[in-house]
């Protein structure tokens, strides 16, 4: 499916009922919504496990942020976080979700804190793995050097400093493979339905003066904050700014030997969100 | 979920994803969207066993039309075939849902009917439970008194007659319960949200004269209608009225024995033939 939101129309896709049958009632489950990685990434990764995981206890809404996958192109003056935030309020909006847990991963989770940021009383809780506030590529760089050696230095060097399509390339060779502890399977590449053009050109603007860290004050919602500690996109570092920053409740696991993909490197990511939802569903702050 | 289309919310769940991991490819799977299963019946009906079977072939989408359910109620003068296909355009409309399949039950089937006379390029394919052409209701009360006996009978007519909540009581305590061979379990029929008012409305018009022959006869997409021979509210003779005008090249008819209205309650074998109706559908 997909719908108008503001001035661009994005592709949003559902796994698991808003509504159970109990008894004599219909019970209303929690809305996850999920935001992928990227930009110009699509929603494909979390078809794989995370999203059928969830979809046995809540409902689950997969998107494409405008620039990405099925949704559309849009321009680059609105391919900017500030946008792709508002976009998660208004496709809520626009399809009747009210008060989600908005679940982000990597550059998910950048546009899932500056939702919670402008919109404070829109989410009912948030699922930050690998956050962070800003890009710190001296960070990154260091890790990618630490599991990949020079090679993978030099390729992420050129990742953060405006890279070419022959950059990009390069990256998925070299650096991509590092972001998991496991094999990505040839099928998961295959299926990716990306449009690098948009990292590209984020990389080399927005990305280097993006600061979040002020904003997270405004935040309200709930957070669970997951973090690899072997991750070079996301390094532990900056994951733990984001916790420092977070003003509500909030609860931080970090898992050792996991990387970028943090819930398959560390499958206790999973039972550790499995408690946190169920502590949102039973009205509980986490601690 | 609810969209808003045509100044009201319209209701809608999901099940099953459209894209699905397939090998090296994301293949999209085909759309059912499953209506009403009656006039102010919401669609838990289909929540059971049909929806999660369709499931695994298609992304369902479970859909209240205006006045029944969570869906906004609006007003008596919109509760019309003509109101539930305009919106049911305009849903597919601001969901991109293209050619998807519609799945209507009863008055749901109408509906469908309607839609795929008027837009043909809307929709793939027609899954028609239960579905007449029009209401003949002296052939309801004939079936309400072979099936449930005199009082049965009797109770029908009263209510046919004189369609008001009250008669509806009567009707649902009596009547109701002969539609099915199998009963419906106790807290099924209390996770139904029904509007009585619209049923009431309902019957006391547009149930009078509606009759989709003409537009059956203008249907340019496959078909499949299952109808149970023992149903009393949409009898054998309103379905066969329904067969002779489709396109008979387009339709497969099942019709089964022992079987009442919804027909899958009674016979769970018919699931697994819109399943593999539904596999042929085209994913655009």
């Amino acid at each position: 499916m997909r719908i108008q939101v503001g001035d661009a129309r994005l592709f949003f896709d559902v796994e698991g009922t808003k509504l159970v049958a109990e008894g004599p009632w219909m019970r209303e489950r929690q809305t996850v919504v999920l935001l992928h990685p990227g930009p110009g990434f699509d929603h494909g990764l979390f078809k794989v496990q995370l999203g059928p995981w969830l979809s046995a206890g809540t409902q689950v809404v997969y998107t494409d942020l405008r620039g990405g996958g099925r949704s559309d192109r849009s321009t680059p003056e609105e391919r900017r976080v500030e946008r792709w935030a508002d976009d998660v309020k208004d496709l809520c909006d626009a399809i009747g979700v009210a008060r989600p847990v908005v679940l982000g991963l990597g550059f998910g989770s950048v546009v899932a804190l500056e939702y919670a940021a402008r919109h404070p009383d829109h989410p009912a809780a948030l699922v930050l793995a690998a956050p962070v506030a800003r890009i710190v590529a001296e960070r990154s760089i260091a890790q990618y050097e630490r599991l990949g050696g020079p090679e993978a230095r030099a390729v992420a060097e050129r990742f953060y400093d405006g890279m070419d399509e022959q950059g990009f390339a390069d990256f998925l060779r070299v650096c991509f493979p590092l972001l998991s502890s496991y094999a990505l399977t040839s099928d998961v590449i295959a299926r990716a339905d990306w449009n690098p053009a948009v990292l590209i050109e984020w990389m080399a603007g927005e990305a280097k003066e993006l600061d979040l860290r002020d904003e997270l004050a405004a935040i309200r919602a709930p957070a669970l904050v997951l973090a690899g500690e072997d991750d070079a996109w996301a390094p532990l570092e900056s994951a733990r700014e984001v916790f420092g920053l977070l003003p509500g409740h909030k609860r931080f696991r970090s898992y050792t030997r996991g990387r970028h993909s943090v819930f398959r490197d560390a499958p206790e990511a999973y039972e550790d969100m499995r408690l946190f939802l169920d502590d949102i569903e039973a009205g509980e702050p986490p601690a | 979920m609810k969209v808003a289309v045509n100044g009201v919310h319209l209701f809608f769940d999901v099940e099953g994803a459209k894209v699905r991991p397939d090998g090296p490819w994301m293949r999209d799977s085909p759309t059912v969207i499953l209506l009403p299963t009656g006039p102010g019946i919401d669609h838990s009906l289909y929540r059971e066993h049909v929806g999660p079977a369709l499931a695994e072939v298609a992304q369902v989408i479970y859909l209240d039309f205006r006045g029944a359910g969570r869906s906004d109620w609006s007003s008596a003068e919109h509760w019309t075939i003509d109101t539930w296909v305009d919106d049911l355009t305009a849903f597919c409309d601001v969901l991109e849902l293209r050619r998807p399949v519609l799945l209507g039950t009863g008055i749901g089937g109408v509906v469908a009917v309607e839609q795929a006379a008027r837009r043909p390029d809307l929709v793939d394919r027609l899954v028609l439970v239960s579905t007449v052409a029009r209401y003949v209701h002296s052939r309801s009360v004939a079936e309400f008194d072979r099936v449930g006996g005199a009082e049965a009978g009797e109770v029908a007519a009263r209510y046919y007659a004189d369609p008001t909540e009250l008669n509806f009581a009567e009707f649902m305590r009596i009547c109701v319960p002969l539609y099915t061979r199998t009963p419906l379990p106790p807290d099924t029929i209390a996770r139904i949200e029904m509007n009585m008012a619209l049923i009431a409305h309902w019957d006391a018009t547009t149930a009078r004269d509606f009759d989709v022959r003409d537009a059956a006869s203008r249907v340019q997409c496959p078909v499949l209608l299952l109808a149970g021979e023992d149903d009393p509210a949409t009898t054998i003779a309103g379905i066969e009225e329904l067969v002779e005008a489709l396109p008979a090249y387009l339709l497969r008819y099942e019709r089964y024995p022992e079987a009442g209205h919804g027909v899958f309650r009674d016979r769970p074998e018919a699931i697994a033939v819109v399943s593999e109706f539904l596999a042929a559908a085209e994913t655009a």
